[in-house]
């Protein structure tokens, strides 16, 4: 019970992140962007994880990676938590803010396509498993270089995680450069990838699930080293 | 003594980074006492408080909090630390700040409470809203000590916290120190403002290089007398239990007399052309202390 409340703690400094920093506007300036991108006949179950995967990183660099929030956990972590609780509120932080966006966006591309409700499921649970993934990487990455390793995460989401790791590796010019990239896809989050859970693809939901943990576990594995 | 609350043995630590080392220190605190740690800057305060806070690993030695392992979650339910330079997660006002902590201690409506009386006792209640980030230094101090002593915390550490403080400030932190010292509360206090130790603390630890070259009562400390001799030629060198100064020569009396210190200088063919005995202040034992080289 503790644990929880720990990571509760962390989870409710969301709110005066939403209201008192940039986070709502930058959400709200995607959320925008994608309600266009569907209404332009973008694919909501495509549209959806990708938005989804933004704003989580944007979640984490508003609620966790930044430098004064790495310098704060020098004081946090001298008070009864954990680091493994100070990272999974934060991952439940950044997780909420991509779910309220992704429900935004939904909720008014379900109301000016008027779509079927399955696809909005589908949709939506395809977001949250992308977004659960993105937090995961976005905290490693924020706990490790701050919100310029973020940075880069966002703009690899924003555009390049949309290739497919097969059609680049199998590419007809496909050199030593295209192999990395390949590799890359591979491994991290990938809009690519996550595109796919909407039809339950198992190993796209490992892949997520991994990432969420995964990002987690080292997470707090970086936030007790540097405590050191 | 009763039992140590707070037990540092024989700790070390390298120099690493900004972090000055530490060598063989040892500290134990009982309930409700009062220390300070005095020195230079770069003799190891905020590393052994570091240390003892969890925040840092020795490299040899050990910290228990009333027996438990420092650095452990029990033992940081137990151990409040006001670093020297805090930093509170952004965008919180006070309040918010004191209520996210206090959530890692207590549950419900009690929290709401604690909140409120920490905001009441550190002087805060009149700048509960405003942002955390953007406090001036003395309002810093008190949020750091006001966040340090939330739950119940058996020990506290306060690295610097009565620095930068103006005097009504610096006397509202003193009594709230003296207010938890004697509800039980261990303190250990670093601070280069020895007015502000001689008024806290109940014993006193001087550190130079990492290490502790003297401790003792503070009361102790300030009662030792110190015979002044001022001579008309200086010597070429002082007697034995002499300190040349720059108008004569001084010596910690102890159990002698003044007429036995001024003997032993006629011995030595001194001219004296004025001397006299006072007590010593902080300033000079610790200044003693930390060696020749600090004068």
């Amino acid at each position: 019970m503790h644990w929880l409340r720990c990571v509760l703690a962390e989870w409710q400094l969301l709110r005066s992140r939403l209201v008192r920093s940039r986070l709502g506007i930058w959400l709200l300036l995607l959320g925008a962007g994608g309600v266009w991108l569907a209404a332009r006949g973008g694919p909501l179950t495509v549209v959806a994880p990708h938005v989804a995967m933004l704003g989580a990183v944007l979640g984490v660099a508003f609620t966790a990676a930044s430098d004064a929030d790495r310098a704060a956990l020098s004081l946090i972590l001298t008070h009864p938590t954990t680091p493994l609780a100070v990272a999974a509120g934060r991952w439940l932080s950044a997780l909420t803010a991509a779910a309220m966006l992704v429900l935004a966006l939904l909720f008014v591309s379900g109301a000016v396509a008027s779509g079927p409700a399955s696809l909005l499921l589908r949709a939506g649970a395809a977001a949250c498993g992308a977004a659960a993934a993105a937090a995961g990487c976005a905290l490693v990455a924020g706990a490790a270089g701050g919100n310029t390793l973020a940075g880069v995460l966002f703009l690899y989401i924003a555009v390049p995680s949309v290739v497919s790791a097969d059609a680049l590796a199998t590419a007809p010019a496909a050199g030593m450069l295209a192999r990395v990239g390949a590799l890359v896809l591979e491994l991290l989050p990938g809009v690519w990838r996550y595109a796919a859970l909407e039809r339950g693809d198992p190993m796209g939901w490992v892949h997520a699930a991994c990432w969420a943990v995964g990002g987690v576990a080292g997470t707090a594995r970086l936030l007790s080293r540097r405590a050191m | 003594m009763n039992a140590p609350v707070l037990l540092v043995s024989g700790v070390r630590r390298r120099r690493r980074g900004a972090a000055a080392a530490v060598g063989d220190a040892s500290l134990e605190l009982a309930a409700g006492e009062v220390a300070a740690l005095v020195g230079p800057p770069g003799s190891g305060k905020t590393t052994l408080l570091a240390i003892a806070a969890g925040r840092l690993a020795p490299d040899a030695g050990s910290v228990t909090v009333a027996g438990v392992a420092t650095g452990t979650r029990a033992a940081r339910a137990l151990l409040g630390y006001a670093p020297e330079a805090p930093v509170f997660p952004p965008t919180l006002s006070v309040r918010d700040v004191l209520a996210y902590f206090a959530r890692f201690h207590v549950v419900g409506v009690a929290r709401r409470g604690l909140v409120a009386a920490a905001l009441e006792r550190s002087g805060l209640a009149g700048v509960a809203e405003r942002r955390a980030a953007g406090l001036p230094l003395p309002l810093v101090r008190r949020l750091a000590l006001a966040q340090a002593v939330l739950g119940h915390r058996r020990v506290l550490l306060l690295d610097e916290t009565l620095s930068g403080v103006d005097a009504g400030g610096r006397r509202a932190m003193c009594e709230r120190v003296r207010e938890l010292a004697a509800s039980g509360v261990a303190v250990v206090l670093a601070s280069p403002d020895l007015a502000a130790v001689e008024q806290l603390a109940a014993r006193v630890l001087v550190m130079r290089d990492g290490r502790v070259v003297r401790e003792a009562p503070t009361a102790a400390l300030l009662q030792e007398r110190v015979l002044e001799i001022l001579l008309d030629a200086p010597p070429a060198a002082p007697p034995p239990g002499f300190r040349l100064t720059p108008y004569g020569l001084q010596t910690d009396l102890g159990p002698r007399s003044a007429e036995a210190a001024l003997a032993l200088c006629r011995e030595h063919r001194l001219a004296v052309r004025a001397s006299r005995v006072r007590l010593r202040t902080l300033e000079d034992a610790v200044l003693d202390a930390q060696g020749d080289g600090a004068r």
